[in-house]
């Protein structure tokens, strides 16, 4: 089969400080055949999108692109025309199409989306307005939007998230190119909604035989959808070939690491992730040499003799590392042995908090005069039990009301109504003097390792403050020794007491955060999406962290994700929560093994495993539509709309949480 | 859509009355008498009296205010107590003079800066970037009485090409008109000229560097019609905010433009009626003006849910 498209030595720069210029993409080489799904995975940094917008010529100046890029049907180096000409323009569309990450800013707001697909149509196929409106219409009906016609005169603000992608992939589709690029297309989207609109994209592509190139971090979706995958580090591809034979033999130290450092749902419960240690190198100070060798558990001194290319290990199976694959191999022997399996803790049978019925609603007004028109229910009744020492684990979708819970756990806001007992007092509807005593005994790590530190504050102040505040430490001398021992327990270098975070990597950052978290001793922590906005390599790192601490420290943790593996991997129980109320609660375990309620199973099995053999056997159970209006809900279940077992009676009465042995508590009607 | 509509309307009209409240306290707690500023501070103490009740002065505020509000909804502002004639007639004298000097450099100016501003968004950091947007950072920092004074020492004295002062509507004699119109127009232009084009350029940019400007890259779309299509209507809609706000000061730098070239004005009216303490002509001014103002921004809130969508259908 000939290639539809082909790189040679591809490289791109952007200028960096003055007139250095940094290699985003150093020399990549890749093709792509017809009808193929490729993978193209790495971390933030690693070049994977400028590499597939230096292709379409996406790069806007400081930004230059340079080495060879074949498309079938243009002579020569595509390159070489300019990015304005007009085999460049008619390539951008025609022959590849693009979808973008971030499906709320890639559609022009103030134009219809009808028109936004139309005009790809009228610029490429040539077609009358009148005929492209036609295809666009029918475009939209394929992609799975319901009243196309009307939908067809409607903006892209009256779409929820994951139908304005499905609109980008009738947009991309219409002008019938060979080539559709999903650059991270489903990152912004929740789990379930990401299933669905890589499922359209594979099953469209595959009758259509369009090439499919997915740029994304998450390995479990390589592994479930890909064909073949490249695999790229600090600009480099360091490893490509076809799925089955990378998952089952990786070669290179980096896919290994990888591969090691990602939780997956299928985990043992005393796995031990193995991060990949250190960041990778700064791209103004490459080394000359293998760009993966300070991080590398096989490097030897030879490797910083010179840079290795990427070389055949079999047919289709490239890999670019010094080492032999048999070397390699038997080194893995030695190192893995080397792995530590999970901290052991101890969980106490005492009961550390206790949430009874909580409630949280928020008022929706309307009009100049604010009339009250009804009322968010956010958080509808939510009740558990954690015990000390123990890792509660609450998942769902965006929008299940997870963080609210937190918010009320933390008691930054005050619920509605219901019972927060921590040791024996009912805090909920304390007054804020008489939350001071609490306040240091439960902490919080956030998401955002960027913006939930103080850029002017120092590290040392930022760790310390909550001993200032809570009045923990007596002498300045006693401060400075906490705040050094905090920084030795999270991993941090004392020395770096008086750096401001912006000179932090982001996960330094979060171990500031969890530093934070634990200055005032606290019995509690909520952790709300601690690593979702960290790569995998580093993900696994922190994830260890807070293990170990549990361990040492008797913390009990409330975990709050929305990425099961994670949570799982972590939890020792887990509540699934959908729009506001616990639909299922679980020991880690068993909820993989043996889920009850419908939601729960349609939740796991939307998440991919990074095992393809694995990942192929598992059944599948779709979801119908999409989370509905937080303003409208039903009288029953809550998730009745959606469920595909749902009866009469799921419409007008809504579930109570059972006992179904096991430890296992759902709220269906099927286990009554 | 339309109760968008409506509720602006509602709150027009609210604005008006709230402005017509501060006039008339603001006012009719200046320092003057308003008996002396009528009658001339020589009158007698019967004389007196007689204003005083004639003016309503013995009845309360509030009372006065409502007299006051009914007869001005009625188009009746009282009688000047400069000219001795209706400030309507005073006002409507002058009324035209203003507004075909603001909105004929309106006229002129939007279009021009906005052209200005594109080109140097889209040739940033070229020199025709450079070289406009350093003209257009002096012209806007300069005061525009400076500009209109140095014009007028140029042309007028110097060169001796266009008359010093005067004012005539071009349909009554529409070479004169030029001649007296032209160096006004071009003061108050330039000054509107330079801060359309800075807006203009930020909010362009601004849009220029959004994600779907990307995606319609990525769909092979000409660059001149991305420019047009995509970056300009978005890149617009901040500056129709700025045509209301402009008005405005338009009006406001006229008082300035006016005086320097003696043209009788709003402007000029406005001043003098303060110095002479006409109490009638300033509260009919400040409140058409304020009616001006306030239209041109309903008009650009109108126009506003014309171009961006996500307004009407928040």
């Amino acid at each position: 089969m000939s290639n539809l498209v082909e790189t040679k030595n591809l490289v791109t720069t952007f200028p960096y400080d003055g007139k250095k210029r940094i290699r985003a993409v150093d020399g990549v080489s890749l093709n792509l055949k017809q009808g193929e799904i490729v993978g193209l995975v790495g971390e933030s940094g690693s070049g994977k999108s400028v590499t597939v917008m230096s292709i379409l010529q996406l790069i806007l100046p400081p930004g230059k692109i340079s080495g060879e890029v074949n498309i079938e049907g243009i002579k020569g180096n595509i390159l070489d025309y300019g990015m304005f000409s007009d085999e460049v323009r008619s390539t951008r569309g025609g022959k590849i199409g693009m979808i973008f990450q971030e499906p709320m800013t890639s559609l022009n707001p103030i134009l219809t989306v009808g028109y936004q697909i139309q005009e790809n149509i009228m610029t490429h196929l040539g077609l009358k307005e009148s005929e492209a409106k036609q295809k666009a219409i029918e475009m939209m009906k394929r992609v799975g939007i319901a009243n196309a016609e009307q939908r067809f005169e409607q903006y892209p603000m009256q779409f929820s998230g994951g139908m304005r992608q499905r609109i980008m992939i009738a947009m991309v589709l219409a002008a019938k190119p060979d080539v559709l690029i999903a650059d991270e297309a489903t990152t912004a989207l929740d789990v379930t909604t990401q299933a669905q609109i890589l499922e359209l994209i594979r099953d469209l592509a595959k009758k259509e035989n369009v090439t499919v190139v997915i740029v994304t971090h998450n390995l479990g979706l390589i592994a479930r959808y890909a064909d073949r995958i490249y695999v790229m580090y600090s600009g480099h591809i360091v490893e490509s070939g076809e799925k089955f034979e990378m998952f089952e033999r990786p070669a290179h130290p980096y896919t290994r690491g990888l591969l090691n450092a990602v939780p997956r749902l299928d985990d043992d419960k005393t796995r031990r992730l193995v991060p990949i240690e250190g960041l990778p190198p700064n791209p103004a100070n490459m080394p000359p040499y293998c760009k993966f060798f300070d991080r590398c558990l096989y490097r030897e001194d030879r490797c910083k003799e010179r840079m290795c290319e990427l070389e055949p290990i079999s047919e289709n199976h490239f890999v670019r590392c010094c080492l032999s694959v048999e070397e390699l191999d038997k080194k893995r022997d030695q190192i893995e042995g080397q792995f530590k399996s999970a901290p052991v803790k101890t969980i106490s049978g005492e009961v550390c908090l206790e949430v009874r019925d909580l409630k949280m609603h928020f008022p929706v007004y309307r009009g100049i005069m604010k009339k009250h028109v009804g009322d968010v229910h956010a958080v509808d009744g939510v009740s558990f039990k954690v015990y000390t020492g123990e890792t509660l684990g609450i998942v769902g979708e965006s929008g299940c009301g997870k963080s609210t819970l937190a918010k009320c756990i933390m008691r930054a806001t005050k619920p509605t109504a219901g019972e927060i007992i921590y040791k024996g007092t009912d805090m909920a509807l304390l007054k804020d003097r008489a939350l001071k005593p609490f306040r240091s005994k439960i902490t919080m790590i956030f998401q955002d390792p960027f913006s939930s530190l103080d850029p002017r504050q120092t590290a040392g102040s930022i760790v310390g403050e909550p001993l200032k505040i809570n009045k923990i430490t007596k002498t300045r001398e006693e401060y400075n020794d906490r705040v050094d021992e905090l920084f030795r327990l999270v991993g941090l270098d004392p020395e770096y007491r008086s750096r401001l975070p912006r000179e932090f990597s982001g996960g330094q950052r979060q171990r500031l955060g969890i530093a934070r978290a634990l200055a005032s001793s606290p019995d509690v922590i909520i952790c709300d999406e601690p690593v979702s906005a960290l790569d995998v390599s580093i993900q696994a790192q922190i994830i260890n962290l807070l293990e170990e601490l549990q361990a040492k420290l008797q913390i009990t943790y409330l975990f709050i994700a929305h990425d099961l593996s994670v949570v799982k991997h972590i939890s020792d129980r887990i509540i699934v929560m959908y729009l506001g109320t616990v639909v299922e609660e679980s020991p880690a375990e068993l909820l993989y093994s043996n889920p009850q309620h419908p939601y729960t199973k349609a939740l796991l099995s939307a998440v991919p495993i990074s095992d393809p053999k694995v990942d192929a056997q598992r059944e599948r159970i779709k979801l119908i539509g999409e989370i509905p209006s937080v303003m409208a809900r039903s009288a029953g279940c809550p998730f009745c709309e959606r469920c595909q077992y749902a009866s009469e009676r799921c419409r007008t009465e809504k579930p109570k949480l059972k006992d179904c042995g096991n430890g296992q508590l759902v709220a269906c009607f099927l286990y009554d | 859509m339309t109760r968008y509509l409506l509720n602006r309307l509602g709150q027009t009209i609210l604005i008006m009355i709230l402005v017509s409240f501060l006039t008339f306290f603001l006012v009719s707690i200046m320092p003057r008498d308003p008996v002396y500023a009528l009658y001339g501070s020589t009158i007698d103490q019967e004389q007196y009296e007689i204003g005083y009740k004639e003016l309503n002065l013995d009845k309360p505020i509030i009372q006065r205010y409502f007299i006051w509000a009914n007869k001005a909804l009625h188009g009746d502002f009282g009688i000047s107590y400069k000219y001795s004639t209706p400030v309507t007639k005073v006002i409507s004298d002058k009324i035209g003079v203003t507004l075909y000097l603001s909105i004929f450099s309106m006229i002129i100016s939007m279009p021009i800066g906005i052209l200005l501003g594109i080109i140097t968004a889209v040739k940033r950091g070229k020199w025709q970037d450079t070289v406009l947007t350093l003209l257009a950072n002096i012209t806007a920092s300069i005061p525009s009485f400076v500009i209109a004074v140095v014009l007028m020492w140029v042309f007028v004295i110097k060169l001796k090409l266009l008359p010093t002062s005067g004012f005539t509507l071009p349909w009554v004699d529409f070479g004169k008109s030029m001649k007296q119109g032209v160096l006004p127009l071009v003061c108050l232009s330039l000054v509107g000229i330079a801060g359309t084009c800075r807006q203009t350029r930020s909010s362009m940019l601004e849009a220029i560097r959004q994600d779907y400007v990307r995606t319609a890259r990525s769909k092979g779309l000409k660059e001149g019609f991305i420019i047009y299509k995509h970056v300009m209507r978005n890149g617009l809609v901040p500056i129709i905010t700025l045509i209301g706000g402009s008005l405005g000061n338009l009006i406001a730098g006229s008082a300035f433009i006016e005086n320097v070239f003696g043209i009788p004005g709003m402007g000029n009216l406005l001043v003098n009626s303060v110095n002479n303490v006409d109490i009638p002509v300033m509260q009919a001014s400040v409140m058409l003006t304020a009616l001006v103002v306030s239209v041109a921004y309903l008009v650009t809130d109108f126009l506003y849910v014309a171009v961006d969508p996500r307004i009407s259908l928040r």
